[in-house]
This record gives C-alpha cells, structure tokens and sequence, in this order.
C-alpha cells in the first residue's frame, strides 16, 4: 500500500509537471531566460562609431595622403606682415622710430589721453602703493580697492546697475559669449565683427548663423529662420551679437531696428563697444547715446578701457544677473590675474577727466569731421583711395578704389597699400594697413586704418592730409 | 585614461558593485515590507514591479541632463541617464545589470499572479516598455519626438 501510494504521488508530480511543462507560463519563462543569457553573452560595443574602413578605402587613404612640413609655409602676405618696428620713445601724438620722429595715426588713442601728466602721475603714485601687478586674480586675493573703485565708477558713467572689469580687452568679449551660449545654443553675429568677437563667438561651442554686415533684412532673414515653436523655443538661448563701432570697416549698427527685432523675436542682444565707448555720444557713452537709446536695453555690453580711455583691460555692464553670472563663469574673469592696479587708476580717472571736461570729446569729433572732410575733399586723395568708414567714425579706413582683389588674392592690394605707408612713413607720418589673422572667416577689403585723437592740433591734421595726398598720388602713379 | 573632471557624477555611482546588491536588498526588502503590512495582499510583487518601471522610467529614460551638478557646459544636456553610462557604450555590466533586473521581476511577477487576466497585462506592458527603452536600438531615439527637448 506504501509503495502504490507513492507511485500515485510520482504519477501525480509527473502528470503536473507535464501539464505546466506545455503551459505558456512556463513557456514565457524559457523565453525571459533565453532572453537573459542572450543579453549576457554580448560583448560591449560603441554605436554610431563601427564605421570601420575596408582595405581599399585604407590604401586610398595612404596614397593620398602627403606629409606636412615640419614647420608651416608662410604666404607672402604673413611675410609681409611680419615687418616689425621699433619704437624708441613715445609722446603724445609723436612716436621714434629709427631716430625718427613720427606724427602717429596707427594707435588707438582716441581722446589723447597718452602722456597726459595728471594721468602719468597718478599711475606713478600707484605703482609706488600697490606694485605693478596684482599678483592674482579676482577671486585669490587680486581684488584691490581700485577695482571696485573702476567697476562702480564704469557703472555709474554706462549708467547701467553693475558692471564687471576684465583684465584684458581682448579676453572681455571673447570671455563673455562664452559665459553665456553654450551648447545646443544659438547666435547670430554680423558678417563684420572683429577678431575678438569672432573668437568669442567661436569658443562659446553654439550653433553660429551669419548675417550680412548691417543687413537688416539679412538679419530678420536668419531670425525667421531660428524661429522654433514650442517646447523647443523654450529651451534654445538666442543671442545677436553685434559691434557698435565695427572696427574693421568704421560703420556703426543699426541699433534702433535691431531692438525693434528683440521685442519681435526675443533675443538677447550682445553689444561690444570696444571703439564707440568714450567715443561716441555727446558725453561719450558710446552708441546708445548716439541713438538716444537707454542704454539697459541692451542685455550685455562689453567696453574696453584700452581705445578711449589709453589704458588697459575691458569691462562688461549689465543687470546684476547678467555681471554676479561672469563672476563666476566668465573664464577671463575668474582664471586671469586682474587688472594691474595702475591701470585701473588710470581708467577711472580717465573716465573722470572725460565726465569733467566734454571738450575733449568735442575736439575729438571736431577732429575725425576735419580729418574726414580733407580726406573727403575731392582731389585729396587724386580718386585713387577711397573712404569707407562713417564721418563720425574715430577709425578711417581708405581702400583703393580700383581693387582687383579678392578673398584668396589680396596680395596685390596689400603690397600697394605698405608701399604708402612705407613712403609715409619717409616723410614723418606712421600710418598702418589693417591687419588680419589669416584664419579669419570674413576678411573685409585691405585698408590703410588710421585712428583719429583727441590731441591732434589742425596743423598736424593738414600735414597729415597733405602727406596721404602726396604719397598716395607719388606710389600709385609711379605704378 | 579619464581624468577627475571628466568624470560624470550623474552616472559614476551606478557602476559599483556594492550598489547593485543594496538594489537587490531593497527590492526584496520592499516584497517583505509589503508582506508585513498586509499579509494576504496576493499582487505584491506585480505592484513592486509596476512602481519600479515607472520610477526607472522616469529616472533613465525622461530626465535629461545633469539635474543635480550643473557642470559639463550641457554636454549631456540633451542625454537621458541610460544615455550617458558608460558614455554611451552598450551591452556593458552596468547595462546588462539594469536590464536583467526589470526581466527577473517580469519572472517573478508572472510566477506569482500567471498569465492570465488584467495583473499579466500590466505587468507585461511595464516590462516590455522598459526592456525596450533600454536596448542598444533605442539610444538616443525619440519615438514621435516625445520628450525630444
């Protein structure tokens, strides 16, 4: 009886197990387990990255392929713009060069404030309190009094909440881009910008668009073209970044139409006022002043004190978010020593001079108007140069005017253009060309650039217009 | 080579192994919890299931970025977390590991309430969602632009 039972309780377990067996419980359960060591016995890989290549691609590639020069080739216009001067001695708006003295026009002084002696002194007087330099930088023990003294005072004269100082002009608008697009980001620059903002724009990592030098239409074109809808707009910063004095060619932005798209398209406008601020304005505020525009309209607004103001480093103002934001993130700002305490003395007394007394801003419109008007004067410049900058514009650019140049031969161009300036360089005036990183995107046309001052007296500006006039009719008929 | 800053803290903890027990521990700790509180409650492990692909879900395959260090510039900005381990390669023990695990507990969930009725349809479409959100395949794929910024 023992035994039957247990041979009932086999069949049992054996008649179950053969029903469950079939059942799809079971049958799902196989499938998972499958699944799992299927899973388990694969071996990692990289999607998107197994573009391996076959054998003939592999060789095709190896006879192409042509070893570079150990060091680079140098084009003839690198050579040409590697000619270096030596300046011995250096006054207000004479340098020496070789033993010479030059009435110079090729440095950005645009309110005369180099050699000034109230500046030359205070500089002094700082250099013996505090040293050279500053030994840090903003955030390890190289903030100064003086700093905050120049950031009040920026803010105070840009009339904006805040403002923030970079130890370099160069590095301001090249730092503050950055800070703010990043990826997945976009901007939307001018054709025109300088070199500063190029590299700015290129270091921020954001999808870039262009639009043509001062081109309205061009720009609503791109704006139209960024639109997105929904959920995809909310998330996608967009920034315009313009200049408001272009260097490169002397024209100043459309502001006003400019702000008419912001409130249209919802952007955020970055301004570089590099060469407009201290400039332009009846109190030299720079180009919203120009425009009669509030200056907090524009959302981020890069200055520098190197161009007016003949001291160094850069300056960015804005709304308090927009500056306490570079503090922590404006890669210039927090990685860089500061300001070299001398300079920022020298730039917030500048800025003080300049509040104190408009008529060297006045003489200095007064200036770039007769500069502009002699040049301009027909048969100045025999119709063989031409001016392609503004009349309020400190920075004058003359290009010839038959130019056979184009982007990959400028070379001509440029070698007629040296020829002038080298024989007005015999006959006492240093001039400069406009010089270009090779590796920039949009070269504008080759010019002789010359920067107007404030300290320039009318007899230097007629022997200067005289010794264009000369030497620009000497070189090109003796072509 | 991968240098200190390179490092993605979003991902970085998933990979020990250490965690993974504690993972384990705690869905079976969840079981004896539930067990505690109501005994007779028969669809305990279907429920732990559920709550566990919504909650991965969500957490692997929804959230992009780097909610908690807001570091790396947006890199990862556009990357859901199941996205970024591993930076992105596939079939690795951490992956496998997060895969396995929603499958044992399809297993036990099936063993448990069977393969009939309203508890096997819900236990398998939570199942089947989150297995194949984690397959080589889908990486970086926004089916319909779902969540797609």
């Amino acid at each position: 009886m023992f035994l039957f039972d247990i041979y009932n309780n086999i069949l049992y377990y054996t008649k179950e197990f053969i029903v469950t067996s079939t059942s799809p419980n079971l049958f799902i359960h196989g499938l998972m387990a499958v699944f799992i060591i299927y899973l388990l016995t694969k071996r990692p890989f990289k999607p998107r990255q197994n573009d391996t290549l076959t054998k003939a691609e592999e060789d095709e590639l190896i006879r192409e392929w042509t070893p570079i020069p150990l060091t680079p080739k140098t084009n003839p216009l690198e050579v040409l713009n590697q000619k270096e001067l030596i300046i011995q001695e250096s006054h207000g708006t004479h340098v020496t060069i070789n033993n010479k003295k030059l009435l110079n026009l090729a440095r950005a002084n645009y309110l005369g404030l180099i050699d000034n002696q109230e500046i030359n002194r205070i500089s002094e007087n700082a250099i013996r309190k505090y040293g050279v330099g500053s030994c840090g930088p903003r955030g390890f023990y190289g903030t100064i009094d003086v700093h905050l003294d120049l950031e009040k005072k920026t803010a105070s004269f840009m009339k904006t909440p805040e403002a923030v100082l970079y130890s370099s002009a160069y590095a301001t608008i090249s730092s503050a881009i950055p800070s703010f697009s990043k990826i997945g980001d976009i901007i939307i620059v001018d054709r025109g910008v300088s070199q500063p903002v190029q590299v700015g724009v290129s270091l921020s990592r954001s999808r870039i668009y262009y639009f043509n030098h001062n081109d309205m239409d061009d720009l609503q074109r791109v704006l139209e073209q960024t639109q997105f809808k929904g959920s995809k707009a909310k998330i996608v910063r967009k920034f315009v970044v313009i200049e408001g004095l272009y260097y490169n060619s002397g024209t100043i932005a459309p502001l006003p139409q400019i702000l008419k798209f912001k409130e249209q398209y919802k952007f955020r406008l970055i301004m570089d006022e590099s060469h407009s601020v201290g400039v332009l304005g009846s109190t030299g505020r720079g180009l919203t002043e120009h425009y009669g525009i509030d200056t907090n309209l524009v959302d981020i607004l890069t200055g520098s004190y190197g161009n007016a103001f003949s001291s160094g480093g850069g300056f960015c103002c804005g709304s308090p978010e927009v500056v306490y934001h570079q503090r922590l993130n404006g890669v210039g700002y927090v990685f860089s020593a500061s300001l070299p305490p001398f300079l920022a003395c020298s730039s917030t007394k500048a800025i003080e001079m300049l509040q104190d007394s408009p008529k060297m801003l006045e003489k200095l419109h007064s200036n770039i108007g007769e500069l502009y008007q002699g040049l301009n004067k027909s048969g100045a410049l025999n119709g063989l140069l031409e001016i392609t900058s503004l009349p309020i514009s400190p920075v004058i650019h003359l290009s010839l005017v038959d130019s056979k140049s184009n982007k990959a031969n400028r070379i001509d161009d440029e070698i007629l253009l040296q020829k002038i300036v080298d024989k007005a360089m015999e006959n006492g005036l240093l001039l400069t060309r406009a010089k270009y990183v090779t590796a920039e995107k949009f070269i504008p046309k080759p010019s002789i650039r010359i920067s107007v001052s404030a300290n320039l007296t009318t007899d230097l500006i007629n022997q200067s217009i005289n010794i264009i006039k000369n030497c620009t009719s000497f070189v090109l008929s003796s072509n | 080579m991968t240098d200190e800053f390179q490092i993605n803290r979003n991902q970085s903890w998933m990979h020990s192994k250490r965690f993974w027990v504690v993972y384990i521990v705690a869905l079976m700790g969840a079981k004896a919890l539930i067990t505690v509180l109501s005994p007779d409650f028969e669809y305990d492990w279907l429920l732990i299931t559920v709550f566990h692909a919504v909650v991965t879900f969500f957490g692997f395959h929804w959230q992009k970025g780097i909610p908690f260090f807001p570091t790396n510039q947006g890199k990862y900005s556009r990357l859901t977390l199941w996205e970024q381990i591993d930076r992105g390669q596939q079939y690795t023990p951490t992956r496998k590991f997060f895969t396995i695990i929603p499958i044992v507990l399809f297993m036990i969930t099936l063993h448990s309430n069977g393969y009939k009725g309203f508890p096997f349809y819900i236990n398998a479409i939570a199942s089947f969602v989150i297995v194949l959100s984690k397959m080589p395949r889908m990486d970086r794929v926004r089916l319909f632009g779902i969540n797609k910024y």
